[in-house]
């Protein structure tokens, strides 16, 4: 009966004394405040002080602070405090519907293409890593029908074919910090490095794929990636009229 | 046996807290930020116009001026444009939903609609037609009033509602509204004679905005706001002064690293390593037959952008020597002394590298001068010792080389990995003092020689002079980055969990001797 006893005690002990620890290490240490194209972390527990926002920044101010630093203007870049040694501060522009450009009759097949950037800024020491999931497998669906996603064999393919059967649904990134799998040296990808322009194309997956990251920070301005999509159908594809869609998520990470 | 139980949940619950601590404390935390949009394509045949665009308003400004304005239409794909038509002859293809006419005659009639259209050019119908007509030319201004308002022009202060002067470092925005519609012009000067020229818009409006490019920082600039009228009258509205900003970095950016050149098919391959400058903007490649481009407009443009890779085609056609220089760039527009690399086509000799006897070079290495962050590093007869994290700045003093130089080249090499080398330009500062390059961190520890050569007007090399660079890479910016905070916040982590641990093993212990 004892070890019984012990063991509810002891157990529900361990279970009341670990979330108390977590609970205790998040509260001090991260609050993180997000929206659809700021993260402000590292929130701070102060006497006095609050919050401010509008419709575009939420910026909290504290009180009772020792040192203050590093203003700067025109680049939205303001650290006083303690905080200005945190580093990992991250952001991602939000990145608005992509409509692909024009329609592709469904008995003739053809092409359509469409274009979108996101900037993300990190002031990370180690950099930060931007990766892209569908929700869907395969990411272009409508209702019953979908569109195939590209398959390059390994590498991605320098540039994208589509045959007379066929009907893909692919992307490209470029940008200064497109990952060496979507470089090329001017004939194939994965080697060189070189940033052909709308070359080097893969298809998305509901599995995060990293396109770009960096190895430092890039603050204040950031780095723009661009993401061609591309969706060709066939000439012999019947392929159902319609809209179709692809829901894309974009992830990035400060390391 | 009775308490088993007990000291394995308790063990458990230490196991847990312990876990949860070092987690806590020594896994750097990593944040993440999504966004999720959506790629749409319509597949079948767009047959479908945009909608009508309506409510089409046209206003006559000025004798030669009609301003139009209407609702936006919408598609159900993809709207492009719309087109304005004014008396049935096509007039403009514009994404806006206003237009300014302006070219009219006065005292005419001018009938005008609107389409829309889409991305594969279904056109909407025509919107309702609007007509209207232009004022008349007013009488000519009284040149005798406008010799006794200001001066020899007339003074229209009073039209002037608000004005913002907002000084950039190379240039100014002025931002104003008037109360009546104005053509407006903006001179500009650094005197009140407005010596550097003056903007002049196109069409009449009330609210401006006129921006003036190409000035020089930290200085003080004159401008006169002034305006044309409907009437015809024209006048000043406002004159004063605004001062550029200063610019806060005047230091040039590292050079490239890792320079490369290699032939491929009709053309030359360059590679290199952007420097890492957080305000490196970008570089510009130049590439001369005769010898390596000393600056940014000495010789042919191969490459402007941020990329680490170019490719120079033709460059290959014609047998010879090809020399490179890549310049780096930062957003404030400082520009580094110059990377080098040149590379042989074909069989061509090699260019003259034969010594001058009639100046001879008298340059040894502790002429050399190392800096790192403003610090001078101090060199032994043919050895320095530097930091490998840090940017080297190396300067060679305008006395210490003959006044008729042309060239001095830095050339580094890895003693590891002797194919491993990179040169760079010393170019000549503003001073006339020295002639420096700052290159990016090594990034690595090692030796490196390197060697310092200085040619002539006529490319002949005056002399070399050897040493070593012995690099080292120090690790103490990673200690900086955690704060008095961080460690009081550990340490309060590592009380309550000591607090706990002492707890369990309390009521532990309670338990087993009220068991037993």
């Amino acid at each position: 009966m004892y070890g019984l006893r012990d063991s509810l005690i002891a157990g529900s002990l361990a279970l009341i004394a670990t979330p108390i620890l977590l609970a205790s290490l998040s509260l001090a240490s991260a609050q993180v405040m997000t929206s659809a194209n700021y993260q402000i972390h590292q929130d701070s527990i102060n006497f006095g002080g609050g919050l401010s926002t509008s419709s575009s920044y939420t910026l909290e101010s504290t009180a009772g602070e020792v040192a203050t630093g590093d203003s700067q203007s025109t680049s939205y870049k303001l650290r006083a405090g303690y905080q200005q040694l945190d580093r990992n501060f991250i952001s991602l522009s939000a990145v608005p519907p992509v409509t692909m450009a024009p329609p592709i009759p469904g008995i003739t097949g053809g092409t359509a293409n469409g274009t979108t950037t996101v900037t993300v800024t990190t002031d990370s020491p180690a950099g930060y890593e931007l990766s892209i999931a569908a929700s869907d497998n395969p990411a272009m669906q409508k209702g019953g029908d979908s569109i195939a996603d590209y398959a390059p064999l390994g590498d991605p393919d320098f540039i994208f074919t589509t045959g007379a059967s066929d009907a893909h649904f692919g992307y490209s990134p470029s940008g200064a910090d497109i990952v060496g799998r979507f470089k090329d040296d001017g004939g194939a990808c994965n080697t060189g490095s070189f940033d052909s322009d709308l070359a080097c194309w893969d298809g998305l997956s509901i599995a995060d794929a990293v396109i770009a990251g960096s190895a430092g920070p890039n603050v204040p301005s950031g780095t723009v990636t661009t993401l061609h999509f591309r969706l060709s159908i066939g000439s012999s594809v019947v392929q159902a009229s319609g809209t179709y869609t692809a829901t894309t998520t974009l992830t990035a990470l400060a390391i | 046996m009775q308490s088993a139980h007990g000291r394995l949940s308790l063990f458990v619950a230490l196991v847990l807290c312990v876990a949860t601590l070092v987690f806590a404390t020594f896994v750097p935390p990593t944040h993440a930020i999504l966004d999720t949009f959506t790629v749409q394509t319509m597949v079948g045949a767009d047959t479908t116009p945009p909608s009508i665009p309506t409510n089409l308003v046209a206003t006559p400004i000025a004798p030669t001026q009609i301003d139009l304005a209407w609702d936006a239409s919408t598609d159900d794909w993809l709207l492009s444009g719309y087109h304005v038509w004014r008396d049935d002859i096509l007039i403009a293809t514009t994404t806006a939903i206003t237009y300014v006419d302006t070219g009219l005659t006065a005292s005419t009639t001018y009938r005008y609609y609107v389409t829309a259209f889409d991305s594969v050019f279904n056109e909407s119908a025509s919107s309702t037609e609007v007509s209207t007509t232009t004022p008349s030319v007013p009488e000519p201004p009284d040149e005798e009033e406008i010799r006794t308002t200001y001066g020899t022009r007339l003074s229209l202060g009073k039209q002037l509602v608000s004005l913002e002067v907002v000084p950039g470092q190379y240039g100014a925005v002025l931002r104003y509204t008037t109360r009546d519609a104005i053509r407006g012009v903006v001179r500009y000067g650094e005197s009140v004679t407005y010596e550097i020229g003056s903007l002049r818009e196109q069409a009449f409006l009330r609210i401006h905005e006129t921006s003036i490019m190409g000035l020089k920082p930290n200085t003080e600039y004159s401008f006169s706001v002034e305006g044309e009228l409907i009437s015809g009258r024209y006048g000043v509205m406002h004159t004063g002064n605004f001062m550029t900003l200063p610019v806060d970095d005047v230091f040039a950016p590292g050079n490239v690293m890792n320079l490369e050149a290699e032939e491929s098919g009709d053309g030359v391959v360059l590679t290199w390593e952007n420097p890492n400058d957080a305000d490196f903007d970008h570089v510009r490649i130049l590439r001369s037959d005769r010898f390596y481009p000393t600056d940014t407009a000495d010789g042919w443009l191969v490459y402007e952008g941020d990329g680490e890779a170019a490719y120079d085609k033709g460059a290959a056609l014609r047998d010879g020597w090809r020399y490179y220089t890549v310049f780096a760039y930062d957003t404030q527009g400082n520009i580094s002394s110059g990377a080098v690399t040149a590379i042989l086509i074909g069989d061509a000799p090699p260019p003259e590298t034969e010594t001058s006897t009639t100046t001879p070079l008298v340059l040894t290495f502790l002429d050399i001068q190392f800096f790192q962050e403003g610090d001078r590093i101090a060199s032994q007869s043919e050895h320095a010792l530097i930091d490998g994290s840090k940017q080297l700045t190396v300067s060679v003093p305008y006395d210490a080389v003959p006044e008729h130089l042309k060239t001095i080249i830095l050339e580094v090499r890895d003693s590891a990995d002797p194919s491993r080398r990179a040169q760079f330009l010393l170019r000549v500062d503003t001073a006339h003092t020295a002639y420096t390059a700052t290159l990016a961190p090594f990034g690595i520890a090692g030796e490196f020689p390197v060697t310092l050569t200085v040619y002539d007007f006529a490319t002949r090399d005056l002399g070399q002079v050897y040493g070593m660079l012995d690099s080292r890479i120090t690790f103490t910016e990673g200690f900086d980055e955690v704060t008095f905070f961080e460690y009081v916040i550990r340490t309060a982590y590592l009380v309550l969990f000591l607090a706990l641990l002492a707890l369990l093993v309390f009521l532990g212990r309670r338990l087993l001797r009220t068991g037993s």
